[in-house]
């Protein structure tokens, strides 16, 4: 049970306190309603760019890293296709230092050509080292325009290409902050051995003076069915060829997500499951064999996903998948199936809220889809998923949508 | 009237030192079980540490082969058996074995240990290497083995350490695809049998420890504890000579650079100072080798320094990936920060800074469970004991700017380092 307060100020920032006084630490969690999807398709990877931005000195502070340093913090930040996400922990009595950095860069950053220099270099290193440098490090920047051909999540949070970084302009940047970088359109949880009383104070001494507007409402077009089976096939310098059948899944706060999230984990969660045993183990047709879902708010993908032993050709490899997805849309999954996968994620969800900064993180997330409070009702919602449900759950995303396929080649 | 004073955001609010970090203890609970007690959530880690890592193999791949099976099958259950066992707990079991141990870690609901521990202690006692997964173990090692050799970082981190440390070393010594070979099940079993089902683990429980737990500990695991690495396991590095070593990879968009040193093991005087030094170089975002070579210069998405102690010995290292076609420029750069520290005095800004910022480390790593089984381990695992822990507060707190270029002195000195690169060098 992770308790919490929740306040608004006047400017529309949203803030939740969530006390835990067995630890010397706060935690500050801020959460950017912005990620990949809100960028416009000539100017991807801007959200992400942007992340290393807010490092490159606000408007009264030319260096973040360094004061919180200074008073013992460490702190990161990631992007995703939602949102764009800010975190630091230090100790609990130089809490102030922490208000006193994010409202800065929260109010005005330090627009400068010597800052967008460097992080557009740095950005541009993290795309090679990430994406070109890693063998299979190219596959998302391939399968998310094949799965998605009309909803943003086309692109990947790096972007499209990297000349849409290389290109980016100052004034693009200083628009895109006052369009999103709002008290209104962010979400902050303070955690840890804080008292409600004192963040609020320092909450409106802060980031009340910085001007208001509104929580950005989007209008994204909705993904359509996938009507026909979509290949794509590519070779690259890679030692082993890999198989991908992407299925689009449900978004992140509808009753399907829960049974999808089951559903992979009896595939393919931990060595008991029905991927290793059959396909790795069994069959020997794969060197690894996995069913995960990529989770986006709304809708991501569910993917299949195995490396070929040599000499196994994709035809044999994509029918022993295929198999198993029978399988499970004839039968259901076990009752101890079943209740195996809902006793990981209870033990999953009572480490994690151990940890203090999880804590924050989850409850701004929670607050984003509609309610903080429900970072407590998980444990409920994944227990109410039956087999049944995921029997259903099977036929829907494997039957009633077709799929799109990679056929990642190693080069001979 | 309310008087509210006008905001000055260019001052930064006061703040404060860490000046009494908690020392929080792992408790004994006799011989070879120590545990922390700690947290509102009813779930526990253990870890087990057996002395099974790479210098106890006389063959390669051997000691992490052995790990990797662990979960295969024993005399009573099958893998599968096994799996689903523990997976139906919601206990997750995991094995892994580095150069000095051989470690498995247990996360569980307190509650299941009546179910899960005598099936652990199965494992550690009756494991068998069945032929099949021999085979797959086998199989799988290879393809990724193929695939690890792809990559710049590991072609240059292999090779940094066999030059550090000798080529015949096993901390040293490659493995090549070729060496799966060279293995086989009964070698498992040998191996097996010498080093986890021959000695009782260190014991380390975490979290919800609460006294049936603490008892079903003592029931299942409980033994006589002796050093986990004998002194006649431990060799001396055998360094190669060649102090540059360039591993050419045709198309690398980037190249790997380690540029490093052996130094001292954790017990000694001049480590917490070797510390200190080596956060400033590039022990944090902040560092002198981040603050030159990716934020002024953008050379690379990011590089650090790392004190890396085991129990033969100890090595500074350099890491960082850049864009290959400014390989040379880095390299250059990285030894030019090595020679500032050696020669110019720390501004009392930045000593101020990084003190502050390893106390503030120091205080996370005290904080919670984990953590604190965590610091334990840090000390048993090194013949420590907590005593360490505050020489190392003392120092970090007091030392001064003309200590850490003594250190530097007689640490940094260039001719000492060894300089590995993979990818190009033009």
């Amino acid at each position: 049970m992770i308790n919490f307060k929740k306040h608004t100020l006047p400017n529309g920032l949203t803030v939740i306190i969530h006390e835990n006084h067995s630890t010397p630490m706060a935690a500050m969690n801020i959460l950017y309603n912005v990620g990949a999807r809100d960028e416009h398709p000539d100017r991807t990877g801007f959200a992400h760019l942007f992340e290393h931005l807010m490092f490159g000195g606000s408007a009264n502070i030319p260096n973040y890293d360094k004061p919180l340093q200074e008073a013992g913090g460490e702190n990161n930040a990631f992007t995703s296709n939602d949102i764009t996400n800010y975190y630091l922990t230090l100790p609990a009595n130089n809490l102030e230092t922490a208000f006193w950095l994010e409202s800065d860069r929260m109010n005005a950053l330090d627009f400068s050509p010597k800052s967008l220099e460097v992080q557009r270099n740095v950005v541009t290193e993290e795309f090679n080292e990430r994406y070109f440098s890693q063998p299979y490090g190219d596959l998302f920047l391939l399968l998310r325009p094949h799965a998605y051909k009309v909803h943003p999540y086309q692109w990947a949070t790096i972007g499209k290409e990297i000349s849409h970084i290389s290109g980016a302009t100052l004034e693009e940047v200083r628009v895109f902050f006052y369009q999103f970088y709002l008290p209104s359109n962010a979400i902050m949880c303070v955690a840890g051995n804080v008292k409600e009383k004192e963040v609020m104070e320092m909450s409106e001494k802060w980031f009340g003076p910085i001007p208001g507007g509104s929580r950005i409402q989007r209008n994204l077009p909705k993904e359509p069915k996938v009507e026909a089976r979509r290949i794509l096939e590519v070779e690259r310098d890679v030692p082993f060829d890999l198989l991908i059948k992407a299925y689009h899944g449900s978004p992140k706060n509808s009753p399907g997500f829960y049974a999808e999230d089951l559903l992979t984990d009896i595939m393919s969660e931990g060595n008991s499951s029905r991927f290793y045993q059959e396909l790795v183990l069994n069959k020997e047709l794969f060197i690894e064999a996995d069913l995960y879902l990529t989770g986006e708010i709304d809708g991501g993908l569910i993917v299949a996903e195995g490396k070929l032993r040599p000499g196994v050709s994709f035809e044999e490899a994509e029918r022993a998948i295929d198999y198993e997805l029978e399988k499970i849309m004839t039968s259901g999954p076990s009752e101890e199936e079943l209740e195996k996968v809902k006793n990981k994620v209870v033990s999953t969800l009572r480490f994690s809220e151990m940890n203090v900064l999880n804590n924050a993180m989850n409850l701004c997330f929670s607050e984003l889809l509609g309610d903080a409070g429900w970072v407590n009702d998980e444990e409920s919602k994944y227990a109410a998923v039956t087999a049944g449900k995921i029997k259903e759950t099977a036929s829907k995303v494997f039957s009633t949508q077709f799929p799109s396929v990679i056929n990642y080649k190693a080069k001979r | 009237m309310n008087h509210i004073a006008a905001l000055n955001r260019r001052e930064a609010p006061p703040f404060g030192q860490i000046l009494k970090p908690p020392m929080t203890k792992a408790v004994s609970a006799g011989e070879n079980l120590f545990y922390v007690k700690e947290g509102n959530s009813e779930v526990a880690r253990v870890n087990f540490i057996f002395p099974a890592g790479k210098l106890f193999q006389s063959i390669p791949l051997v000691a992490q082969g052995v790990s990797r099976m662990m979960m295969d099958g024993t005399k009573s259950h099958s893998g599968k058996a096994l799996s689903e066992a523990i997976d139906f707990y919601g206990s997750y079991l995991s094995f892994k074995s580095g150069l000095d141990y051989g470690e498995a870690t247990l996360h569980l609901q307190s509650r299941y240990w009546e179910k899960v521990f005598p099936l652990v202690r199965e494992i550690f006692q009756e494991s068998v290497f069945p032929k099949k997964e021999f085979e797959v173990f086998r199989e799988n090692g290879k393809a990724a083995l193929v695939q690890d050799l792809e990559r710049v970082e590991v072609l240059a981190g292999r090779k940094f350490f066999e030059v550090l440390c000798g080529p015949d070393h096993s901390y040293g010594k490659k493995s090549e695809v070729g060496d799966y070979e060279n293995l086989s099940p009964e070698i498992f079993q040998e191996f097996f049998s010498k080093h986890y089902f021959g000695n009782f683990p260190l014991v380390v429980a975490s979290g919800w420890v609460d006294e049936n737990f603490l008892k079903g500990l003592k029931g299942y695991f409980y033994g006589p504890y002796k050093d986990l690495v004998p002194s006649d396991v431990i060799k001396e590095f055998t360094p190669e000579k060649e102090k540059f070593y360039f591993l050419p990879k045709k198309g690398a968009v980037q190249s790997a650079i380690r540029v490093g040193r052996i130094v001292v093991k954790k017990n000694h005087e001049d480590y917490p100072g070797l510390f200190f030094l080596n956060t400033v170089l590039g022990g944090y975002f902040g560092s002198r080798l981040m603050g030159n070579i990716r934020e002024d210069k953008g050379f690379t998405y990011g590089i650090h320094s790392t004190l890396q102690v085991n129990r033969a010995g100890g090595i500074l290292s350099i890491s960082t990936e850049v864009g290959s076609e400014v390989t040379k420029e880095a390299v250059s750069e990285i030894f030019k920060e090595i020679k500032r520290l050696r020669e110019d005095l720390i501004g009392v800004e930045e000593m101020a800074l990084v003190r502050n910022y390893i106390m503030g480390n120091f205080l996370r790593g005290m904080d919670g469970p984990f953590e604190v089984a965590d610091r334990f381990l840090g000390l048993e695992l090194h013949g420590l004991n907590y005593d360490f822990y505050q020489r190392f507060v003392d120092t970090i707190l007091s030392i001064s700017s003309e200590k850490v270029r003594e250190l530097a002195q007689r640490y940094f000195r260039e001719e000492e380092f060894c300089t590995v690169v993979a990818g190009c060098w033009d």
